[in-house]
């Protein structure tokens, strides 16, 4: 036989032993696919919080938690697409949404003095109350 | 003793003519049930020639709605600056709101009006829904609105 196809015949044989000692699990040497079908997953059902506040807590939220009032938009797209994908926000009314633009509102009373336009008497931010 | 007393003299002096100019005035307003969102409510006051002077407080915090104060927006241009610290949430169908200020005492029976826009969401606009002069016997009067205010007073 001639030393090129021996050659590529070796490299053949190398490159299907390889790929089949990565198809066994490192741990038990079942196919990957098997395990991946029965494995539980832990952070979901046994640590899952009982509550909804409760990932507030935690520290540990992903994307679509954020907003919990927003239930119709909770959904993932993925790690990929989360990147960049944030459908969690709409058209719809959001007194915060002003605020996270920046600039489009005013300055709630509070967080800078009124206006020196001539009718207060200090910097003093108005009392409100609503009954 | 003679120090003291001319301490006392100086210090009244002093302090005297700022209380003067000060007044803490109250804005109690009580708006009708008129079944809709929140109502934008913008606090104003124009001089005796019925000129824009300046924004005393805006009952709701998104700034493309104000195009709806309409009285307020035509005389500000809707510039957010006129309300920047000034601004709170806006106030619900039946809610009754207070708003206490430190006022300049020059405002009262001066020939000065406060007028107060409403506007709530999907219903139709009510500008200058509230016109009353701002003077000294004016205080504690009731004054009824004509579309989502119920009654409005000033007390000081």
């Amino acid at each position: 036989m001639p030393t090129l196809p021996r050659l590529l015949l070796a490299t053949l044989a190398v490159t299907t032993l390889s790929a089949s000692a990565q198809a066994q699990s490192p741990v038990t040497g079942q196919p990957l696919g098997d395990q991946a079908a029965v494995a539980p997953c832990a952070t979901t059902s046994a640590s899952a919080p009982a509550d909804g506040d409760a990932w507030k807590r935690s520290g540990t939220h992903g994307h679509g938690e954020r907003h919990g009032h927003r239930e119709r938009d909770v959904h993932d797209h993925g790690w990929f697409f989360g990147r960049f994908w944030d459908d969690d926000h709409d058209d719809e009314d959001d007194d915060d949404d002003d605020y996270r633009r920046g600039g489009a509102g005013p300055a709630r009373a509070g967080t800078t003095p009124p206006p020196t336009n001539g009718l207060f008497n200090s910097d003093t931010a108005p009392r409100v109350q609503t009954n | 003793m003679k120090t003291l007393l001319a301490a006392l003299a100086l210090t009244t002096a002093l302090t005297a003519p700022g209380i003067a100019l000060a007044r803490d005035v109250a804005f109690t307003t009580t708006l009708n049930e008129y079944g809709g969102n929140g109502a934008y409510l913008a606090y104003y006051v124009t001089d005796a020639g019925g000129a824009y002077v300046g924004s005393l407080w805006m009952a709701g915090p998104k700034a493309k709605y104000y195009e709806s104060l309409t009285d307020w927006y035509r005389a500000t241009g809707g510039n957010t600056a006129e309300v920047n610290g000034i601004t709170g949430a806006s106030v619900g169908s039946g809610k009754t709101l207070t708003v206490s200020f430190d006022l300049a005492d020059a405002l009262f029976d001066a020939g000065y009006e406060l007028h107060i826009d409403a506007s709530v969401e999907d219903m139709r606009n009510s500008p200058s829904e509230i016109v009353v002069p701002l003077t000294t016997d004016g205080a504690g009067q009731l004054v009824t609105g004509r579309t989502y205010i119920s009654q409005f007073s000033y007390d000081m």
